[in-house]
């Protein structure tokens, strides 16, 4: 349904071109839940921005195709953009939705709001709808007509879902929708965007830091690193059959609950400079594996088992350690 | 407190007894000189014979002079009395808190030798007095928390008032109790709300306790003077949550680490500060440790912020560091590099960590005791690996089961707790987990648990842990997931 080929955004500063979003592709289908994962400053949410070309002045899009249905959104103006494209087909509850409520407007109205400018419909029939999507999202009809600062951190989220269903769009992205949030609260959003998922067929896209709560919910996983695609496939091959070293080293640096006493393990250096990014491959001065090959060349992210493509020139080596 | 108070009658009473003689003596001759110097001025103009004469004019001058005598004689009558009444209560225990007292007394030397006299007297007395013992049972532990209350009071509003309504109170904290050994890593977790963060200020007195006691190091906290807290405060030392935002953007690495030396005057040189900075510097990794004392907060990564926040408070040499989610603002990949600092500090200095968090999986790796909060009580204390792998408290196995792991083929996070976490300023009757609970019976609404020790070493605050334990087990066990520990 959602295709993207070869994407490339940049912003443009006054060092020179900052390369967030650096040749990406991917496809996203009916109903599935895609995972990003990546470090702050990996670029997951300036792709969630290309997407739906919410972007600051300073970036543009250098080139690739993003086919939304067969239909390529990269040349699209804006108000076509707004009139075909965001809310009705793809909407997005942004990163700190916490705060991304008017303080002065009735939660239930913000909802409303969003149905009549879109789509022309009646305040009534759209009121009448604000209510089905606050039950469908676990909040009590009757708080639409509260203001945001009466609504709990999680009731809010729950709003602003409600909020990006509004027009039931055919997929919803969702940037870090849970931080800042308690574990519970968490556990209970969730379950929220994952039966959204099952009883309207909505397609997700997550964006998120935490390893674990991408393994929860998506299908299928992307790990970015300095604006590329390092590994991309089934969630179970990504989680489970690593073979970026950089998904190891997230591995081994995330505390699992389920294990016992560990020693975690960090990934030394950190992200390299958008602007110059490293020679070669851009994780090798941070690679355990690194060797002059991969200071020389850039690996290419091929598919090296059914659907589960890395960008590692030594990924077999990988595979055969990494356990 | 009470058995704090007894232990002081029990001591040698002379050098009160003497202290109070010799104040009760310098409050009367303060008392009498203030009363003479007032006098005379009245007494000059009330003599009709100098009236007009050059006599007049001198004794004018004169009363101006003894006017301020008088005011000073008062300002010392008023410290008298001050001090004795801490006297009385067995505040005073240092000769330096009694230091400010005798100013007035060096000034009163004019006005008034003899009182003077006295105080110095008294302050002799006092300095004979020896310390107030340490509290029972604090060897070997550097913090200790005693049934610590914090209410912040609500007002209630006009409307409120006229529908009699009283007051009411935030229950922040309630009756908290625990203690941290040292060289430990005690953790303090739970939702937002559950008082974590009051308890962390309070130890700070940013904030004073309703009631309850603070010891460090066997000393109370909660009552030490000002003078007292400046000695303590560098030995307890913060970082926190945001390395964004605790560090002033137009200071170096080497400034805002060296601040604390020069405020707390514990370098004895600049050469001596700059060693201490480059060795706080090395000991949380950042090394070489030139490289970065010149660059400013937006030069370095989040991971590196929060080690230079780590090697201010080290190069105080504190005892106890408190840390408020040291880890929840960087990202996966660095976490571990901080928290392995944290660990490495702890080995080498013995310094105890209080660290405030949310996250269960990461306090399982580091923490050595974790306490599990709740609407601003402790329900559940004990090893955390132990606390973590096998929860005696429905709240807690609610927190776990809520914490998803990073393996998509293992059983998918649950929602145990009902609702959101309710207001804590009239909290659920007995168990305050009751409304939430899946195990709630009658009871729980009525009688609150008691924290209980129930096995070595674990203590829970539930009527039913026995059923919530055993109904985890047979879930872990059916899931066949999570090895439980113990």
């Amino acid at each position: 349904m959602l295709k993207v080929e070869g994407l490339r955004m940049h912003y443009q500063t006054a060092s020179g071109y900052v390369k967030a979003v650096d040749g990406v592709n991917f496809e996203l289908n009916k109903g599935e839940v895609l995972g990003v994962v990546g470090e702050s400053g990996c670029g997951k949410s300036s792709l969630a921005g290309s997407l739906l070309k919410l972007l600051p002045k300073n970036a543009k899009i250098m080139e690739g195709k993003i086919l939304l249905e067969g239909e390529d959104l990269v040349p699209m103006g804006d108000s076509e953009m707004r009139s075909k494209v965001r809310w009705t087909k793809i909407s997005l509850v942004p990163q700190g939705a916490m705060n991304a409520l008017n303080p002065i407007f009735r939660v239930g109205d913000q909802i409303a709001e969003s149905m009549t400018i879109h789509t022309g419909v009646r305040k009534a029939e759209a009121r009448a709808r604000t209510d089905k999507l606050l039950e469908l999202v676990g909040v009590d009809p009757s708080r639409g007509r509260h203001y945001p600062h009466e609504f709990s951190g999680g009731m809010k989220q729950r709003a602003m879902i409600a909020m990006a269903l509004s027009l039931s769009p055919k997929i919803l992205i969702a940037d870090e929708p849970t931080t800042a949030l308690d574990v519970i609260v968490q556990a209970g959003i969730i379950e929220l965007m994952l039966s959204v998922r099952r009883e309207l067929g909505t397609s997700i896209i997550l964006i998120s830091h935490d390893l674990a709560l991408v393994a929860q919910m998506s299908d299928k996983v992307i790990i970015m690193y300095a604006g590329k695609i390092v590994e991309y496939g089934q969630s179970k091959d990504v989680y489970i059959n690593s073979l970026h070293p950089y998904t190891l080293g997230l591995q081994h640096a995330f505390a699992d609950i389920r294990k016992p006493k560990e020693r975690l393990i960090s990934i030394p250096g950190s992200p390299p400079d958008l602007v110059e990014p490293p020679t070669g491959c851009r994780f090798n001065p941070r690679c355990p594996y690194a060797k002059d090959l991969c200071r020389a060349k850039e690996p290419e992210l091929l598919e090296v088992e059914p659907g589960h493509m890395v960008a590692c020139h030594f990924w077999e080596e990988v595979r055969q350690n990494g356990k | 407190m009470k058995d704090l108070i007894a232990t002081h009658e029990e001591l040698p009473p002379r050098g009160y007894r003497m202290a109070g003689v010799y104040i009760t003596l310098a409050m009367i001759l303060a008392l009498v000189t203030t009363i003479v110097w007032l006098a005379i001025p009245l007494f000059v103009l009330s003599f009709p014979v100098l009236a007009g004469t050059f006599f007049e004019w001198v004794y004018l001058k004169l009363g101006v002079y003894t006017l301020v005598l008088a005011l000073i004689s008062a300002i010392v009558l008023r410290r008298t009395f001050l001090m004795r009444r801490a006297l009385n209560r067995r505040e005073i225990f240092s000769l330096k808190e009694l230091n400010s007292a005798f100013w007035g007394a060096f000034a009163l030397v004019l006005a008034n030798p003899i009182t003077g006299f006295l105080m110095l007297l008294a302050r002799d007395s006092i300095s004979r007095i020896s310390p107030p013992p340490l509290r029972a049972g604090s060897e070997g532990k550097i913090l200790i928390v005693d049934h610590l209350t914090k209410l912040f009071p609500v007002r209630r509003t006009f409307a409120q008032s006229f529908r009699g309504e009283a007051d009411t109170n935030v229950h922040a904290v309630d009756d908290v109790s625990f203690e941290v050994g040292k060289a430990q890593i005690y953790g303090l977790a739970g939702e937002s709300g559950s008082g974590k963060t009051t308890v962390l200020r309070t130890v700070l007195r940013l904030t004073p306790p309703t009631s309850g006691s603070i010891y460090f190091e066997g000393k109370e906290i909660s009552t030490a003077t000002r003078r007292e807290m400046k000695k303590i405060r560098p030995r307890i030392q913060v970082v926190f949550q945001d390395p964004y935002e605790s560090m002033n953007p137009r200071m170096t690495t080497y400034e805002i680490v060296s601040e604390g030396l020069s405020v707390n005057n514990l370098a004895t040189s600049t050469k001596d500060s700059h060693e201490k900075v480059l060795k706080a510097l090395r000991d949380v990794q950042l090394t070489p440790p030139e490289e970065y004392i010149d660059r400013y907060p937006h030069e370095l990564s989040g991971g590196q912020r929060q080690r230079v926040a780590i090697a201010r408070a080290l190069v105080l040499e504190p005892d106890l560091i408190l840390a408020d989610e040291p880890v929840s603002m960087l990202d996966v990949s660095v976490r571990a590099e901080v928290i392995s600092v944290l660990l490495s500090i702890r080995e080498k200095r013995g310094i105890a960590v209080l660290m405030v968090t949310h996250d269960l999986a990461l306090s399982k790796d580091v923490v050595d005791q974790l306490g599990i909060m709740y609407l601003g009580k402790i329900v559940e204390v004990g090893a955390a690996e132990k606390v973590v792998g096998n929860p005696f408290h429905p709240y807690t196995q609610a927190l776990i089961a809520a914490v998803p792991v990073p393996d998509p083929t293992a059983p998918k996070i649950r929602v145990l707790a009902r609702g959101e976490i309710p207001t804590n300023i009239s909290p659920p009757s007995g168990c305050r987990f009751h409304p939430r609970c899946s195990f709630a019976k009658a009871i729980c609404s009525e009688v609150e648990p008691p924290l209980a020790e129930v096995r070595p070493g674990r203590k829970v605050a539930c009527h039913f842990w026995e059923e919530a334990e055993n109904a985890f087990l047979k879930d872990v066990k059916s899931r066949g997931v999570m090895e439980p520990a113990n």
